[in-house]
């Protein structure tokens, strides 16, 4: 009877902000994230420039645009760790296109079909063959990975079009400062924050990955929901892909190796679940902008590139060890 | 309602559902489309190349497997074993001697291990995550430690030994392989330790309460785990002759792989080191088959890609019937 | 009280075979709109078959089924709530990370004109769907922070949105206070004046009198028969279910007391707990009863080590045993049965033999080789004694039934040779027949002087086979009673009392 009463209490108290932030738990992701902030502020001149943070938001977008699809895969319960090899996938037909045609939109089309392709592939394989997605994404990681190398022959694709637009997208800048890269990245992250929250079909996704069997009985169908985000995973990671191809400025069979684990540590540091249902774009945000500023920010400081792995890796395991701690005793 | 099953018992049932036979029959079946494509296959020569080659993932399997019956997985081996062959080379040039060196390396996969455990039961970070992490931070720190790739200073021979030498017709990377896979089948299906792995996996506080030390177990396993794969980064360095700090890239994926190719269960309490070592050879084979059919080689990664997916689905067929029988 | 007259599901000679058995044999079973029927029977008569074929989760193989006089075929979960019928499992349907009111509108979302989700509609509905089954609670709590009670009123709610002609209920008491229960009664009355036919499945024989207007009792995947509930009485009904009359279902014999075995002294946690102490000495068997929320379930925990405590101590024969090690307190003598058999207690891929002798694997290892035959033998010894049905040792316990497989888990802390033992709610979601079983292995536990401290929610089960009774109520123990001055109203009272 007492607990009864206590949980009404709790549950009737209006939601405040304040509330709302600490129950998702993206406040403490914002804390960390100020936190270094500062940090770097002060430990360098350099950092808290304009130039700079337009720079970081350039260097951000790449790995932005395809966390959001990956969250969303991730919410509706499964995985896709060929990200990767995807990235090196996407940037043939690009290349390709635009040396043979000169035309960067023919190119990009192209290649975002291509990645959609892929996408309704693993889609299918987890959804109607059962497999298990991280093992169908695996052996994909392979696949794809070997057929880039087996096309190419392990030799760039260079850009011999020399199309401008080509560069001007990921190098681009709007009034000279703002990466168009940036705007891209905010545009989409806006898009499907909103989807995610406001629509039937972004619900459905928390419904698919937290309790699927219910979902079914409520006339969901959580293996088109499940295939359409394997579609969606892989085609902003393909978005991901012509942005990376813009800006080494080549088809590069090396593009992508590691990206998945990049994308699944800020992801799951941004508090979106590997079990599925829970977590918000919000989150991934926060752990790509902690990642990303990480990066810059030890840059600035001329810190040896490879203390970035070393210092990455630690803030990972710690914001996971402060995650667990909070759900413990929250 | 819950009744008692009894899984039906027809033949072709009971093949199938003996995954480490029809594993081996895959085998046996690619070795032959293998051999008759060309007569280099089945030479001696060939055979023991293949399995000195396997040695350094069936090593580091040997320890995944154990990882993943618990139901955790160490995604940082492949830069353990650029971060082990980097020091190992390096301790053996500063002291001149092969035994300081092996014992550097070692001690370094030990500590690993420790801390990934450590991270795992005490800090409470999921072992997917926190051996990525652990990933990243190796990786970092054998560029940190070294950007170039270390030679052997002084020639030892010894060192080299250990990667290309022979005792007999054995080479002795495949000697190492044998003597350690045989102890650990020992103990991982007749030892208390080996049973209590399983019960960890299958269900963690049903083994606490039984008395089992869970997080001492856990930690143990990840120690093993790390060890063993400091085991197959020696191997390598020894075979390169050089430490090179970019070693090891890919590998834990091709050791996971081979792994799940077995027949271990990525959710724990299930698994065995015959599946394992079925699962890396049929792997190895194939990658075999196509250098001396003169494929293209790049062909290896796409076809282990097809491979590894066939064979989950397999399983998982095997999985559904089986719980078709289970009503609760 | 409306009128039952009209007959809204007719369930006709359906049968359904799985491998090996029989699960229901051409059975029949009539529900009137504006009825509450209970369905009764041990584990394994075919209740749950015959729910998740209504629910559509599985195909009757023969026989028919008639909704509204006309015959429907049930191919998935979605069919059986699009007609109307709806089954509300223990495992409620609901998504732990959504609200209530995406929940509840999980279906089909109240949208604006731009396809958005319109959320003002939606938690203004959601509000009034709560009230008519009498919640009050913010719709846009999510799920996962409700309690059972609330959750399953939500489901009902739901059910009531979509329409719902029959609902069917799975032993919906099994996690609810008295009070709750109390609740979801007058839900189920609501539902009643409404017109709703209700089935009501239960393990529990007083709620099927104090509730329901008829009871139907399954054997064996037969019907036995359908009563109505003012004509019969408990006796003819467990007749019924188990086939034979029961003359004492818990057998008590023994009830001499040894020196104290387990000594707790204030022992304290973070959450719960606050200074219960307590004795429990040889051969004595000490139930403990308490409502939800008591904290029986952490006081069996924090004992044995499994969750941290904060103060006090727990002594084995004077031993000060260390507070939150598990392993330390296995390794002391004593054994913990978990309320949840499947979540905490069996290693499922394991077999039989292999989780009986979990935890006493050492005793059959030399050099820490395990001796297979030695281990198998002993398994069998337990097997035969206990009449465990299995077909063989090496059968994988996963496939056992529920009573069996609690047999197994005696078992296993029998063949440890324990000093103590701590049993939470052992007979739960268990048969008539099994659980006579196991309160007699309980007593042959006491003969042999065991200290046993069994945590149970069933008032039946506490006052048959406690020596003493301790009463426990938002983590302390309010009260205690020799076995003799007990009653189900003083136990009772002295539950609620210590709450407020």
């Amino acid at each position: 009877m007492v607990n009864n009463k206590t949980v009404q209490q709790v549950a009737n108290k209006p939601l405040t902000f304040v509330r709302r932030l600490t129950s998702i738990g993206e406040l403490g992701l914002l804390v960390v994230f100020a936190v270094l902030f500062l940090l770097f502020s002060i430990a360098s001149p350099y950092f808290f420039t304009v130039r700079n943070l337009s720079n970081i938001l350039g260097q951000i977008a790449v790995t932005l645009i395809a966390a959001v699809g990956f969250s969303m895969l991730l919410i509706s319960g499964e995985v896709d760790i060929s990200i990767g090899s995807l990235q090196a996938v996407v940037a043939l037909p690009l290349l390709a296109i635009m040396n043979a045609t000169g035309s960067f939109w023919i190119g990009a089309i192209v290649a975002l079909a291509a990645g959609a392709v892929v996408g309704v592939i693993n889609g299918l394989i987890v959804t109607r063959l059962k497999v298990n997605s991280l093992i169908t994404t695996l052996g994909m990681y392979y696949l794809l990975r070997g057929f880039v190398y087996l096309v190419t022959g392990k030799v760039p694709i260079s850009d011999d079009s020399g199309r401008d637009l080509f560069f001007l997208v990921a190098n681009g800048k709007l009034f000279r400062f703002l990466p168009y890269t940036a705007i891209l990245m905010f545009a989409i992250l806006l898009l499907f924050m909103f989807i995610l929250r406001n629509t039937t079909y972004g619900r459905r996704l928390y419904a698919v990955g937290g309790n699927p069997s219910v979902a079914r009985a409520m006339g969901i169908n959580p293996e088109r929901i499940k295939l359409s985000a394997f579609i969606l995973c892989s085609l902003l990671a393909s978005v991901s892909a012509i942005l990376l191809a813009s800006r080494l400025g080549s088809a590069l069979h090396t593009a992508g190796i590691g990206f998945e684990f990049q994308v699944v540590a800020a992801v799951v540091l941004g508090g979106v679940s590997l079990a599925g249902g829970i977590g918000n774009l919000l989150g991934a945000l926060l752990g790509v902008l902690i990642l990303g500023i990480i990066q810059n920010g030890l840059g600035m400081l001329e810190v040896n590139t490879m203390w970035q792995l070393v210092v990455t890796g630690s803030i990972i395991i710690f914001a996971v060890f402060l995650d667990e701690l909070k759900k413990r005793h929250g | 309602m819950e009744v008692i099953a009894r899984p039906k018992q027809n033949l072709l049932g009971k093949l199938i559902l003996f995954n480490e036979i029809m594993l081996v029959g895959v085998l046996l079946i690619l070795s032959i489309l293998i051999s008759i494509g060309t007569s280099k296959f089945y030479s001696s020569t060939n055979i023991l190349n293949i399995l000195r080659d396997s040695s350094m993932a069936v090593i580091a399997g040997i320890g995944m497997t154990m990882l993943l019956i618990t139901g955790e997985v160490d995604l940082s081996i492949g830069s353990l074993v650029a971060f082990v062959g980097v020091v190992t080379m390096d301790i053996t040039n500063k002291t001149n001697s092969v035994f300081f060196g092996l014992l550097a390396g070692l001690g370094l996969g030990a500590l690993t291990g420790l801390v990934n455990g450590l991270v795992r039961t005490k800090l409470k970070v999921n072992s997917l995550i926190g051996t990525i992490a652990m990933m990243m931070i190796l990786r970092g720190a054998v560029y940190l430690y070294k950007i170039e790739a270390i030679q052997n200073y002084h020639g030892l021979d010894a060192f080299s030994q250990i990667g290309n030498g022979y005792i007999g017709v054995m080479p002795i990377p495949l000697l190492i392989m044998i003597v350690l896979y045989v102890i650990f089948l020992f103990v991982v299906n007749r030892t208390v330790l080996g049973r209590s792995l399983y019960a960890i996996g299958g269900n963690y506080t049903a083994a606490k309460i039984s008395g089992i030390n869970v997080d001492g177990l856990k930690i143990l396993t990840f120690v093993t785990s790390s060890v063993l794969a400091a085991v197959a980064g020696i191997i390598l360095v020894s075979r390169m002759n050089s430490g090179q700090p970019n070693a090891g890239q890919g590998f834990e994926l091709s050791v996971i792989a081979g792994v799940i190719l077995g027949g271990t269960s990525l959710g724990g309490g299930e698994g065995t080191l015959i599946g394992t070592l079925v699962g890396i050879l049929i792997l190895r084979v194939i990658n075999n088959g196509i250098i001396i059919l003169r494929w293209n080689q790049d062909l290896q990664i796409v076809i282990s890609g097809i491979v590894i997916i066939l064979a989950v689905y397999i399983d998982s067929r095997r999985k559904i019937a089986r719980s078709k029988i289970i009503t609760t | 009280m409306s009128t039952i007259d009209q007959v809204i599901l007719k369930v006709s000679q359906v049968s359904k075979e799985f491998p090996g058995v029989q699960a229901l044999d051409k059975v029949d079973l009539t529900l009137y709109r504006g009825e509450v029927q209970a369905l009764v029977g041990e584990n394994g008569a075919g209740k749950s078959t015959l729910i998740k074929i209504l629910a559509g989760v599985y195909t009757k193989d023969d026989g028919e089924i008639l909704f509204e006089d006309k015959p429907i075929e049930l191919h998935s979960s979605y069919d059986s709530l699009h007609l109307g019928i709806k089954v509300v499992f223990q495992e409620l349907a609901l998504v732990p990370y959504l609200s209530v009111a995406e929940n509840v509108f999980l279906e089909s979302f109240p949208l604006k004109r731009n396809r958005t989700i319109d959320w003002k509609t939606l938690n203004a509905e959601t509000k009034k769907i709560l009230t008519s089954v009498g919640l009050e609670l913010n719709p846009s709590v999510p799920v996962r922070k409700l309690t059972v009670s609330q959750a399953q009123m939500v489901e009902i709610g739901r059910a009531l949105s979509h329409e719902a002609k029959v609902m069917i209920m799975d032993e919906p008491t099994s996690a609810l206070t008295p009070n709750e229960i109390q609740s979801l009664f007058g839900a189920i009355r609501r539902l009643k004046a409404m017109g709703i036919g209700v089935l009501y499945v239960t393990h529990k024989l007083e709620e099927v009198f104090e509730l329901c207007d008829r009871v139907t009792v399954f054997r064996d995947g037969k019907l036995i028969s359908t009563r109505q509930v003012a004509d019969t009485n408990t006796d003819h009904v467990v007749t019924d279910m188990v086939g034979r009359s029961i003359t004492t279902l818990f057998p008590r014999t023994h009830s001499g007391r040894g020196e104290a075995v387990l000594q707790v002294r204030k022992l304290s946690t973070e959450k719960k707990l606050k200074e219960v102490s307590f004795e429990v000495c040889a051969g004595e068997v000490v139930g403990v009863f308490g409502l939800l929320g008591a904290g029986r379930t952490e006081l069996a925990k924090a004992i044995f080590g499994l969750d941290p405590a904060t103060g006090g101590e727990v002594s084995i024969r004077g031993q000060r045993l260390r507070l939150g090690s598990a392993v330390q307190s296995a390794r002391s003598g004593i054994g913990l049965l978990t309320e949840d058999r499947k979540e905490e207690g069996l290693v499922l891929q394991m077999s039989v033999a292999q989780n009986i002798t979990l935890p006493s694997l050492r005793e059959f290892a030399t050099m820490g080789f395990i001796r297979r035959r030695d281990e198998l033998a002993s398994s069998k010894e337990f097997v035969d004694r206990f009449s465990i049905k299995t077909p063989s040792l090496r059968h994988k316990v996963e496939y056992l039934s529920g009573g069996n497989q609690q047999k197994v888990l005696l078992a296993r802390w029998l063949m440890k040779k324990l000093r103590v033992i701590i049993l939470d709610e052992p007979t739960r979601g268990i048969d008539v027949g099994a659980k006579a079983e196991i309160h007699k292995l309980i007593d042959e536990l006491a003969k042999e002087g065991l200290a046993i401290l069994v945590m149970t929610s069933e008032m039946p089960e506490l006052l048959g086979v406690s020596d003493r009774i301790l009463v426990m109520s938002a983590g302390r123990i309010t009260s205690e009673f020799d076995k003799d001055e007990a009653t189900q109203e003083k136990i009772l009272a002295a539950a609620i009392a210590g709450g407020e």
